[in-house]
């Protein structure tokens, strides 16, 4: 019985289903505007000069919009919904790889694969997933995590009660978030500065010579962990806390308040983990 | 003084649509206080109208970009003018109603540029009558001699009203009548062939 | 009727505005009057042409880099009357409190520190910087003006900002000397105003 209703209403639900497929000429540095509220943007780079635009609209998702040529366009999904949690729409765009992208969400996720350009991506409460090695990179949400795979360059990312991951070869990363954790892995960090209010910071891999990681907490806990020979001034605290010390062989416990300061290796490189009242932490 | 710049913010707000406007009045106020990220906001939320203005009274997509940038420019320099007694986006219409004309009249004796037709034309984003016949409409209105062309735009596209015009204008409001009739009939003409 | 008194009353003809006996009277006039009738035919064709135009036209080019490069000079030209009209606006208090911020440590040598006791170095301009905070705060939550998924996100978030806020200015006042618990808090404090400006300028149409 309600299987013989589910098949009634299904087909009616998908009939209601708006497909979307248009497309134009972009420069291969064109710029981009895209704004879906809800649902999930896929955008891809490719080896071509043109956008191409696929998906589909929930019913009562909205309008589809799309338009632009040569050296900008823009598209998005026009919606009298402002909260984000109307049905959306489920999109993949190819965008030229080098293309400037701009992207704006409530709800939506985000899926970002190999853009090379700058990419400047906003979301209140959706996910926002970048691959690829964007050369500017400005990530921000409100509630969404954010999660940075293969990137370089610059990257700039905040949230508000997100975690946010970053993974990849290296860069100059400003990480920020309020109450979520802050995680970055790679091996040939030019800058960083990260931090979090009441969320974890972490840090895995190495820092170039001449390079600089900051690392700071308000409550939560500052772990970072060098692979391989560090060479680096480190400079390590927690107010209201313990630093530990498992980077030099001896190795040191730092009563609250007081500063550590010690040179690893050559020196070279600037590291410093501050903490109010979490424990600090370096190791290798 | 805090208290009043932010009873100014969060007094009823000015709606010309039920959108939040709040936020756009805290990005104002910042960008009076000289944020210019917060201007960089306004100017995306604003810029494709000024732009549409502009392109519709110069005839001529590269003067439209030009003049779109003076006209932010301008806002920027008047922002602490703006007292929130209108619509912010009334105000910013205005304004760059003004900015144009004065700009186009003092390049008035300036050999006018003749790529007019020969421009890309603009796709237009948001459908409609549909991109061709808009796009014919569009070049028509380019083509028409200045006057005409002013207060067609001002009138018919943008909703002023002839008095208004003629103030703008500095011109009597028979001649903005008169030229619109003209326009329109050019313009009819134009369409038809 | 008048050629020219018709011509006046031609849009409200067409839009159905007129009442019966202007109408009549236009229409009189029209059936009589050539020019009129062309005029009319004209405005009739042009009216859905016109209203079907697109309000907006981007450019293909970005513009804001130029008009950015203006804004500089302009800023420094304007900056002396911007200040003094719009010196009561939170949000200057907030570009402002990174400046005056920085200048706790640069210009307060730490004997001074310690002479204050108790009370922190320019105590009242942190506390009028604060209600402004505050003020902002409930300018920008007061009543539906942002979208219930970011007001409650704003709030959990300005929860946390204002209790590490909290807690560092406690410990700078039991330890006025403490570079570290100074910077610290002036993180803290960086960060709340981050966050209230970011809600102002960043997530607008949500």
């Amino acid at each position: 019985m309600r299987l013989s209703l589910l098949a009634l209403l299904l087909p009616a639900a998908l009939s209601a289903q708006q497909k979307i497929s248009n497309g134009f000429q972009l420069d291969a540095d064109g710029s981009l505007r895209i704004q879906v509220p809800a649902g999930t943007v896929r955008i891809i780079g490719w080896d071509h000069d043109s956008v191409s635009i696929s998906g589909t609209i929930a019913p009562g998702g909205g309008n589809w919009y799309a338009g632009g040529r040569g050296r900008a366009g823009k598209m998005g999904l026009e919606t009298r919904d402002q909260s984000g949690s109307g049905p959306g729409a489920d999109v993949e765009i190819r965008v030229p790889a080098r293309a400037r992208l701009w992207v704006k969400t409530i709800s939506a996720s985000v899926n970002i694969e190999g853009s090379q350009g700058e990419v400047d991506c906003i979301s209140v409460a959706g996910s926002l997933r970048i691959e690829g090695q964007p050369k500017v990179l400005s990530a921000e949400t409100m509630d969404g995590i954010v999660i940075i795979e293969g990137a370089s360059g610059v990257m700039r990312i905040r949230t508000g009660g997100g975690n946010i991951s970053v993974r990849g070869p290296g860069g100059d990363i400003t990480a920020s978030s309020v109450g979520g954790s802050v995680d970055v892995s790679t091996d040939k960090l030019e800058r960083a500065r990260l931090e979090s209010v009441t969320g974890a910071v972490r840090f895995t891999g190495n820092v170039i010579r001449g390079g600089a990681l900051e690392a700071e907490t308000h409550s939560a806990d500052v772990t970072l962990r060098f692979l391989g020979g560090l060479d680096a001034e480190v400079t390590m605290v927690s107010v209201a806390g313990l630093a530990f010390n498992n980077l030099t062989e001896k190795g040191s416990a730092q009563p609250k308040g007081k500063t550590a300061v010690f040179i690893v290796g050559e020196g070279g490189a600037q590291v410093s983990a501050r903490s109010f009242k979490g424990t600090v932490t370096i190791s290798r | 003084m805090t208290a009043l710049s932010l009873a100014a913010m969060s007094g009823p707000a000015q709606t010309e649509s039920s959108r939040p406007l709040s936020l756009e009045q805290a990005r104002i106020g910042a960008a009076q206080a000289g944020d210019a990220n917060a201007f960089r906001a306004v100017y995306e939320a604003h810029v494709g109208r000024v732009r549409a203005l502009c392109l519709r009274l110069s005839g001529d997509a590269a003067r439209a970009d030009e003049l779109t940038q003076d006209v932010f420019v301008r806002v920027w320099e008047r922002l602490g003018t703006f007292r929130g007694e209108s619509a912010f986006s009334t105000w910013l219409h205005r304004l760059a109603v003004n900015e144009v004309l004065q700009t186009l009249r003092s390049a008035g004796r300036r050999e006018r540029r003749v790529a007019i037709m020969a421009d890309p034309p603009e796709t237009p984003i948001h459908g409609g009558a549909g991109p061709e016949q808009s796009m014919d409409l569009e070049q028509a209105i380019a083509a028409l001699p200045e006057g005409c062309r002013t207060v067609f735009v001002l009138h018919d596209v943008e909703g002023m009203r002839h008095d208004e015009i003629a103030s703008l204008t500095g011109t009597a409001v028979g001649t903005s009548k008169a030229h619109l009739f003209r326009a329109r009939r050019l313009l009819r003409e134009a369409l038809d062939r | 009727m008048s050629c020219e008194s018709t011509r006046d009353d031609l849009d409200d003809f067409i839009a159905g505005k007129l009442d019966s006996a202007s109408e009549a009277a236009v229409r009189a006039h029209l059936d009589g009057c050539a020019e009129c009738a062309a005029d009319l035919e004209a405005a009739r064709f042009l009216a859905p042409r016109t209203a079907a135009l697109p309000k907006e036209k981007p450019a293909e080019r970005d513009l804001w880099a130029g008009i950015e490069s203006r804004l500089g000079r302009k800023r420094r030209d304007a900056g002396l009357v911007a200040r003094v009209v719009a010196i009561a606006a939170a949000l200057l208090l907030a570009v402002g409190a990174g400046w005056w911020l920085r200048g706790v440590t640069s210009r307060v040598p730490p004997a001074a520190l310690e002479a204050s006791g108790a009370s922190l170095p320019y105590e009242s301009e942190v506390a009028s910087l604060r209600a402004a905070m505050n003020d902002l705060e409930q300018a920008l939550l007061a009543g539906g003006r942002l979208s219930p998924a970011v007001s409650d996100g704003f709030r959990r978030d300005l929860r946390i900002l204002e209790g590490a806020i909290t807690e560092a200015s406690a410990a700078l006042r039991a330890d006025p000397t403490n570079d570290v618990v100074r910077e610290l808090y002036r993180a803290a404090f960086r960060r709340k105003l981050e966050a209230l400006r970011r809600v102002a300028a960043v997530y607008s149409t949500s």
